[in-house]
């Protein structure tokens, strides 16, 4: 099983509907998936009508008390399955860091079901904290979706030198691309082209800036699933096989 | 929870049946879909007798090969709109993988061609949810193959991970006796796959071919009537294999074929005092000249098969190399193909084929020179009980191979241990022919001891014979090469070099494997074994 997160210091760039669209994508190419909604809000969740709820909380699944296997809940996908947000995640951090080997404990409860997935989608919570710590443990990619705006682009670069004083930036790999771009704004032209520079090994897909996914929240459902030939859907099946490409599932 | 699976009775009206459900849930129907299937197996049913179902669906536009078990697990699915006939044909993959080892060497062929007309219908809560899938599938049998015959409906309940609850509630409601079970709803007995139905519907007995020699025999049943009861399966398995064979559908039915040919040489090997003389003297020598014409082509199917699993070990700077060569042996196989056929039609054939089976079916039957006088003397043992004429020649083949067998030290020259494979080889069939007479543990370790030394001697005798045919290979390469490729001749003749030495390797080490394997074979258990069973006698 490969793990790859959608992971941004930033919130509002597009993170969960990366992670709910490419998900989507993945399954409907018959690779086994699992979507884990670390998110308190529970978005990705909410995304697929299922109640943010896990009994005994973060707590239960940390501690091992609760299985994983046993909160999993099937999505209306083929293929596609998911780990619903709990409110408790909220506290996350504290309930990993009474954990034996804090940074270390979700790759343990993600362990026990390597077996059944080809691939774990984990959506994160915005920040730099335990959690994301475990994350970085954890994910074989992190998937960090760019906003074409300076600030955006400052926080990629922090979230790489974080990585590479943590000595993490040779086990987790890093795959940038551009979300909710514009490519008729000529500022969002200009920096996509000077980031390139500076990042050669950014992904090429671009998820451009549209309704369709405005719209997953009336529907209910990844953009593929109502709105199989819009440009959305395509940008996000362009960007699962280049995501397969770098982290080969076999 | 598993899905649960109910036969509707073929009154059952889709409608009114979701109707009921509907009355107490959300329910979200889909649009009926019609999936067109095409149920692939080989001759010998394979994948049924591993317990798979491997279909090709169609919705619409989008076709895929389906790899499940006969229960409905899907094992593997994967687009594809051509039907492979080989495992070859199939990119590598996971269905590649799977059906490999069970397929092995075999075609497949559709088998079956089935309609379905599904309808789906979801329960939901109150997010929009799907909570339980409903699956009402009516399925016939294609119009051109089976006359679009009803094989009836089938309704699953499929539970969904983690909502497991809701699809008990749901199949409680179809339960026998429950308020939304239409009448004479049955809750489905195992084995009610569709597909099972439409080969029922189509008169097919999956399994009815095997390889394995089945023939129930009397103990006390005259010599001579058994022995034509195992004559007559035999030429049936000839017929079985016949068609196949010409059209060289795959190699398997060839080869079954030729082991029908040489267990009806080895009965008649071991018939004397039992049948005529006279027609062991002709059908004897027959019988030889039609397992001959079937060698050459069976060497060179033998050579294809074997070619993918040598060309792993040739040295990588001679990767390809024997592409050349595998197209030569392709070309020398559709030849001797094409004289089997017609050596096949030959009147010799003919008239071989039309005399034995009317001694097949009348013994009084004239044969070329009709009675000879003194046949009743000669055949002595013809009344005697099968069980006792079964125990003599089993005996006197098996002393045979254990006194041959015991004269072979190392520096035996190979000629000798090749004789040693035919009198193995002999015994072998004696044991199979009459395996319906003896207790099936004892026969089973038998074969089995006794196969352990026929393996070693045939891959020592086949690598012997290999390197000769090789030899002869490269020249017939050479000679169809031509001037202008010698680079890529003498690629492939470089890695024929290298097959040379691989293949005698392995002859070496069945030589080497030999004396073990016999020592085995000679042990005090399975002497006491063969004095018991066919000496001593109950």
């Amino acid at each position: 099983m490969k793990v790859v997160a959608t992971y941004s210091i930033k919130g509002g760039v597009g993170k969960t509907a990366t992670a709910v669209n490419l998900a989507w994508a993945a399954a409907a190419q018959a690779v086994e998936t699992l979507v884990w909604d670390l998110d308190p809000q529970g978005a990705a969740s909410f995304y697929f009508r299922v109640k943010p709820k896990v009994k005994g909380g973060a707590q239960a699944l940390v501690s091992g008390r609760r299985e994983l296997d046993d909160v999993i809940k099937a999505t209306d996908f083929d293929s596609l399955d998911l780990v619903p947000a709990d409110f408790s995640y909220r506290n996350l951090d504290l309930v990993l860091d009474d954990a034996d080997k804090p940074t270390k404990a979700l790759r343990r409860v993600l362990r026990t079901v390597r077996n059944e997935y080809d691939l774990a989608v984990l959506d994160c919570a915005p920040s730099i904290s335990l959690v994301s710590e475990n994350v970085f443990t954890v994910a074989d990619a992190l998937l960090v979706p760019l906003i074409p705006t300076t600030l955006s682009l400052r926080t990629f670069e922090q979230l790489r030198r974080f990585l590479a004083e943590e000595g993490l930036d040779e086990r987790v790999q890093v795959l940038g691309f551009f979300s909710m771009a514009d490519p008729r704004k000529r500022l969002h032209r200009d920096l996509m082209a000077e980031s390139r520079e500076a990042h050669p090994d950014l992904l090429t897909t671009v998820v451009p800036s549209a309704s369709d996914v405005e719209r997953m929240g009336v529907h209910r459902m990844p953009v593929g699933a109502f709105a199989a030939s819009s440009r959305s859907a395509a940008a996000y099946a362009l960007l699962w096989a280049e995501v397969a490409e770098r982290v080969p599932l076999r | 929870m598993a899905p649960v699976r109910l036969s509707l009775p073929a009154a059952a009206e889709v409608d009114a049946l979701l109707g009921a459900l509907a009355a107490d849930h959300t329910v979200a129907r889909t649009p009926a879909v019609t999936v067109r299937r095409v149920v692939l197996d080989t001759f010998d049913w394979r994948l049924h007798g591993a317990g798979l179902v491997l279909e090709r669906e169609r919705v619409g536009r989008r076709a895929e090969l389906v790899l499940r078990s006969l229960d409905g697990d899907e094992v593997v699915r994967v687009p594809s709109a051509a039907l492979p006939t080989f495992v070859d044909d199939l990119p590598d993959g996971p269905l590649r993988a799977h059906l490999g080892p069970v397929v092995e060497m075999r075609a497949m062929a559709p088998v079956a061609e089935l309609v379905t007309e599904r309808v789906t219908a979801r329960v939901e809560d109150d997010e929009g949810k799907t909570r339980v899938r409903v699956v009402v599938e009516r399925n016939r049998l294609a119009a051109r193959r089976g006359g679009g015959a009803d094989l009836g409906a089938v309704l699953t309940v499929v539970p969904l991970r983690g909502y497991e609850p809701d699809a008990r509630r749901v199949a409680d409601l179809f339960a026998v006796g429950a308020d939304a079970s239409p009448a004479g709803t049955d809750p489905a007995p195992a084995g009610t796959d569709p597909v099972l139905a439409a080969f029922d519907a189509l008169g097919l007995e999956p399994g009815w071919y095997s390889s394995k020699l089945r023939v129930p025999l009397d103990p006390s049943m005259a010599a001579a009537d058994a022995v034509r009861r195992v004559l007559v399966a035999l030429r049936q398995t000839m017929r079985d294999n016949e068609a196949g064979m010409l059209a060289d559908v795959d190699s398997e039915f060839l080869h079954d074929y030729r082991v029908a040919v040489r267990r009806t040489r080895s009965v008649l090997g071991q018939a004397k005092g039992v049948l005529p003389p006279a027609l062991l003297a002709w059908a004897g020598p027959e019988w030889k000249w039609l397992g001959t014409i079937t060698s050459p082509t069976r060497d060179l199917d033998v050579w294809l098969l074997t070619l993918p699993e040598l060309e792993v070990s040739v040295p990588p700077l001679l990767e390809g190399g024997l592409a050349r060569l595998h197209e030569h042996i392709g070309a020398l196989q559709r030849e001797a193909h094409a004289t089997l056929v017609a050596e096949l039609d030959s009147p010799r054939a003919h008239e071989l084929f039309a005399r034995w089976d009317a001694w097949l079916g009348d013994a009084d039957a004239l044969l070329p020179e009709g009675p000879a006088e003194g046949d009743a003397v000669a055949a002595a043992q013809a009344e005697a009980p099968v069980v006792d004429v079964a125990r003599q020649r089993i005996w006197k083949a098996y002393r045979r191979v254990r006194d041959d067998g015991r004269a072979i030290g190392p520096d035996t020259p190979g000629p000798v241990l090749h004789e040693l494979r035919k009198d193995a080889k002999k015994l072998r069939y004696l044991l199979e022919c009459y395996a319906s007479l003896f207790p099936p543990e004892e026969m089973k370790s038998t074969v089995r001891e006794l196969k352990l030394v026929q393996d070693v001697l045939g891959t020592f005798q086949d690598c012997e014979v290999q390197v000769a045919t090789l030899t002869g290979f490269g020249e017939g390469v050479l000679r169809s090469a031509g001037r202008t490729d010698r680079a890529a001749t003498a690629r492939t003749l470089m890695a024929m070099g290298s097959l040379v030495e691989l293949i005698d390797e392995r002859r070496l080490a069945a030589r080497a494997a030999f004396a073990e394997r016999f020592e085995r074979f000679d042990d005090e258990a399975n002497r006491r074994r063969y004095r018991q069973l066919f000496r001593e006698g109950s």
